[in-house]
């Protein structure tokens, strides 16, 4: 308990540490100045999820150590505190997911149900694509956490046996598609009702199909965050038991 | 300019509840070997938390927002590292690509079909109820 506790404030005191130099604080504001950019960048574009924030931040980042010569090992030693904050912002999501609760119990197993559906087609349509390419087994276990929000997914990616990096880049490539593809798949498979679209964004395109679900409609949110939550959390516990 | 106090103070405070939350969650798991994010046991702590409560603080939700709001900016250092390995998924990028297009267009179909069939009887109910 107390070895546990140890650690665990051990490691956040050693980012603190990182972050409070020079060259940790100028690699974090140089972070947040490039991040602030790509959202008004995504902002001027109409928020086109192919310019998501994330996806033009890193393309700068990696741009900028390039340039300057610096290890990516070294840059996320310095950017380590923002690594950090996605525990508490997983945390976090308890809000919007407590916000929904009526929701959660009006639906019922139905919910569950329909979120499951999702949380288990998704991977699994992924995982066999893999397979039959015959690629390592390190990315099939990590396509199978592609479809759960970004801090669950590398986390469980990790527990089983895939790589935590790449988990990341296939979640938002995930939600990128999921968002530009969405309106055209309802069409086709003639789907209207806006809570079952919302369910399905939310489950397998995570909180970039959730952003997409805001523009469609409150109601077509507020599912999509429910989605989002639930196979969140049932993915994480499931995948661990089953490939652990 | 108390106002603007208070409202540090209160962000502050709900960051800090978050924290602990979340090395709440990492410890336990450690201690007794769970196979689950420490993040995910930390979210359920604080859900559980709220249902007891039965309504969420200000200060949570003060500390809660600039985290969910900007999440997007805490994946960086771990998305950067595909440049290291990049080497390794390089010959499988057609087939990766073609697994997550595939899959994602497919199973947002499927689910959201499905999710029209399970919900139609509950469906009428609910629009009463509103």
């Amino acid at each position: 308990m107390i070895d546990a506790a140890g650690q665990v404030l051990a490691e956040f005191t050693t980012i603190i540490t990182t972050t409070a130099t020079t060259t940790g604080l100028i690699w974090l504001v140089v972070t947040l100045a490039i991040y602030t950019g790509a959202i008004w960048i995504n902002h001027r574009a109409g928020g086109n999820p192919l310019l998501h924030p994330l996806l033009l931040t890193a393309t700068g980042v990696i741009a900028l150590t390039t340039l300057l010569d610096i290890s990516i090992s070294d840059y996320q030693q310095y950017a380590g505190l923002l690594h950090w904050l996605l525990g508490p912002a997983t945390v976090a999501l308890a809000l919007p997911m407590y916000a929904q609760w009526q929701k959660v119990q009006q639906l019922g197993w139905r919910l569950i149900l329909a979120i499951a559906v999702g949380g288990i087609v998704a991977p699994l349509f992924a995982w066999v694509c893999l397979f039959v390419a015959d690629a390592p087994l390190a990315l099939q276990m990590t396509m199978l956490a592609k479809s759960i929000t970004t801090p669950l997914a590398m986390e469980s990616s990790r527990l089983i046996g895939g790589i935590p990096a790449l988990a990341a880049v296939f979640v938002i490539i995930t939600g990128i598609v999921g968002a530009i593809v969405a309106p055209v798949t309802f069409r086709l498979f003639q789907v209207t009702d806006p809570q079952a679209q919302g369910v399905a964004l939310g489950a397998v395109a995570h909180a970039v199909g959730t952003a997409k679900a805001l523009s469609m409609g409150e109601d077509v949110a507020a599912m999509a965050s429910l989605g989002l939550c639930l196979n969140g959390i049932m993915t994480a516990i499931v995948l661990p038991l089953l490939f652990g | 300019m108390r106002a603007l106090i208070v409202s540090f103070f209160s962000k502050s405070l709900g960051l800090l509840a978050l924290f602990l939350c979340y090395m709440t969650g990492e410890i336990v798991v450690r201690v007794a070997n769970l196979p689950l994010p420490g993040a995910l046991l930390g979210l359920l702590l604080l859900l559980a938390a709220l249902l007891l409560l039965k309504r969420t603080p200000l200060f949570i939700t003060r500390g809660a927002r600039p985290l969910l709001i900007h999440m997007s900016v805490l994946f960086v250092p771990a998305v950067c590292a595909i440049v290291v390995i990049w080497a390794q998924i390089a010959p499988y990028l057609m087939s990766i690509s073609t697994a997550i297009i595939l899959s994602t267009a497919l199973s947002l179909g499927v689910t959201a079909w499905v999710a029209v069939r399970i919900f139609k009887p509950s469906a009428r109910s609910c629009r009463n109820d509103d």
